[in-house]
């Protein structure tokens, strides 16, 4: 039942990204060609918590510092729900204000069940994620996904708290902007 | 490999009294779980110059109860200590008394030259038999291989499979390094019971999911050296690495094929995590698997003709067959919502994988002819579950006293140990295939 639920949720999001424009419904990683030619620019933006977009004139809008970059997932789920939609819309109007800017989405997984399955579910994450940025507006351009499965956990405790604090996609402004 | 050569060079092999063919001599193991063989291990002549932890037989004793096969004998209960043959003939019935199955003795000296000369004998106490005779001459650091070789003419004297003593495993450390999310990550070799590791790849980057090629002489592993994530072979001996596959996306989960000439590994260049197999000569890919769903963790049947992997085609993980080329797929597991993970034991009859009771994840073992998924632990943390090359035991990482170790189960349920590797968190053991094939 209740991955049926979740399915459903990952292909209606799908089938929204779809009509949000050709952009949206290009294969993941065909973002990462595009966003190499965005790397000098995103150089550009300099570093640190407060990196502002570049070149954008007005920057009025909510600082990086503003805004939680985790948003965290039920166990084996990909589902984005609750208070983790708000915070991806915050990023996203963010990456909208400052189209230069480029984000690294990092999924990963509690230690629970293999290795690389984890890394498929980290993978499912991030990519939920991007396809909710997109059907938000964001260009996909300025997204790029990875997973790290189980293999950097925030928290090292082999608890139902650790495994909550690590099932999570990570917005990484700093992985572009100190390339 | 090197090292290899040099342990073969040194080691002398001397027949004594019996021929050596009196090793096809052997007490089948009958299929019953929970069988031991009790075997009294009588201490070696002259190996009280070493201390405990390096004497012969503390080393055969602990590699084979620690198998899950043996029921070592306490050496206290020993109505006599013979150390040579005529000491044991005509006295079986001493051993009889001790319900012991089989008996070893030996004895050991220094050569003026500083090395050391190891002779044993091995009896079957119901018939009043000799199973094995072998002398060695070893250098002093080889008197570790000398002990675990001994372990494994016993080890297949006694239940008809070979030992896996000098075996090696291949397994990932992690160290807490910086803030939290950042990690040292290992990729170590080290002998069967995890000493002697060596690094054969340090990052600060992940690295996962190592897998030994047919005959040990490469590793294929998944790392993020890059930045990303991209699957490398290696050679064992030489360390020599090269990059096969660095594309969008997921590069993971590779395995050798049989033969060693291709990979299979999951790939989501696509959109999607499917199953690829790559001809290693030609990086040509072929694409086995297709649709919107996760499919990754292949692994071959011995013969290399099936691949197993995992899908969540039908909603959560489970485990699925099909042909090499493909074709034919098939789900096998059906119990349980979280089956992952598996691969072929060498008689190509059983798969090991992570399987989900009540919440804990375990290491199980899933008998293809029937169908059976039996779970083999009582541990909640199981991940990544190997077989021996014996296919006797299971290697598996788990968590113990909060930190992740590296453990062994037989198959028998008998035998349950937590290996001695030293470092951070263990995780990802992979146990190589036999030297000699």
């Amino acid at each position: 039942m209740k991955m049926n639920k979740r399915t459903l949720v990952i292909v209606g999001l799908a089938a929204l990204a779809g009509c949000a424009g050709k952009e949206a419904v290009k294969p993941h990683g065909a973002s990462a060609t595009a966003s190499r030619g965005m790397n000098t620019q995103a150089n550009g933006a300099g570093q640190g918590s407060n990196m502002q977009g570049t070149g954008m004139g007005s920057s009025t809008g909510p600082t990086l510092s503003s805004f939680s970059h985790l948003v965290h997932f039920r166990t084996n789920s990909a589902t984005i729900s609750g208070v983790n939609r708000k915070i991806v819309k915050e990023n996203a109007s963010y990456l909208e204000a400052h189209p230069n800017v480029r984000v690294r989405l990092e999924g990963n997984t509690d230690e629970r069940g293999t290795a690389q399955y984890n890394m498929a579910l980290g993978w499912r994450r991030a990519d939920a994620v991007k396809h909710m940025l997109e059907v938000l507006g964001v260009s996909g351009s300025q997204l790029a996904t990875i997973s790290f499965g189980k293999s950097r956990p925030l928290a090292m405790g082999h608890n139902p708290q650790a495994w909550a604090k690590n099932r999570r996609v990570y917005f990484n402004y700093k992985y572009f902007a100190s390339k | 490999m090197n090292r290899l050569k040099a342990r073969v060079g040194v080691l002398l092999w001397v027949l004594l009294g019996t021929p050596f063919a009196a090793l096809a001599v052997t007490i089948h193991i009958s299929h019953g779980y929970g069988q031991k063989f009790p075997i009294a291990i009588v201490p070696f002549g002259g190996e009280q110059a070493w201390p405990p932890e390096s004497r012969p037989t503390t080393i055969i004793g602990k590699d084979l109860a620690g198998s899950g096969w043996f029921d070592v004998l306490p050496s206290r209960d020993y109505l006599s200590h013979p150390t040579h043959d005529v000491q044991v003939q005509g006295h079986f019935n001493d051993w009889r008394l001790l319900k012991a199955t089989a008996l070893l003795i030996g004895h050991m000296q220094r050569l003026p030259d500083g090395r050391i000369d190891l002779a044993f004998r091995l009896y079957d106490v119901n018939k009043g038999s000799q199973l094995a005779a072998l002398q060695y001459t070893v250098r002093p650091p080889q008197l570790e291989a000398a002990a675990n070789a001994i372990a494994n003419v016993v080890y297949e004297a006694i239940t008809g499979a070979r030992g896996v003593f000098n075996t090696r495993i291949a397994f990932v450390t992690m160290y807490r390094d910086g803030p939290p999310g950042h990690f040292l990550y290992k990729l170590e070799i080290a002998d069967a019971e995890g000493h002697d590791a060596r690094v054969v790849l340090q990052s600060r980057e992940p690295i996962m999911s190592p897998r030994w090629s047919p005959h040990g002489g490469r590793l294929t592993y998944v790392s993020f050296a890059t930045g990303w994530p991209a699957v490398y072979v290696q050679d064992v001996a030489t360390g020599q690495m090269s990059r096969v596959a660095a594309f969008h996306g997921l590069n993971g989960a590779p395995a050798f094929s049989p033969d060693g000439t291709h990979l299979a590994l999951s790939l989501s260049k696509t959109g999607y995590p499917e199953i690829y197999t790559m001809n290693l000569a030609t990086r040509h890919l072929r694409q086995l698997t297709f649709g919107p769903s996760i499919n990754t963790e292949p692994s071959w049947s011995p013969g290399g003709g099936h691949i197993v992997f995992t899908s969540n085609r039908s909603g959560g993980p489970q485990i699925y067959e099909m042909n090499a080329d493909g074709g034919d797929k098939h789900r096998l597991t059906f119990r349980g919502r979280y089956n992952a993970g598996a691969s072929f034991s060498p008689n190509g009859k059983w798969l090991t994988l992570v399987s989900r009771r009540a919440g804990q994840y375990h290491a199980a073992v899933f008998e293809l002819a029937d169908s059976t998924l039996e779970i083999l632990t009582d541990t909640s943390l199981d991940e990544s579950p190997t077989f021996a090359p014996n296919g006797q035991e299971i290697l598996y990482s788990t968590v113990v006293g909060g930190h992740r170790v590296l453990a062994t189960v037989s198959l028998n349920g008998q035998g349950h140990r937590i290996l001695g590797v030293r470092g951070g968190d263990v995780t990802d053991p992979a146990w190589s295939p036999f030297r000699h094939p």
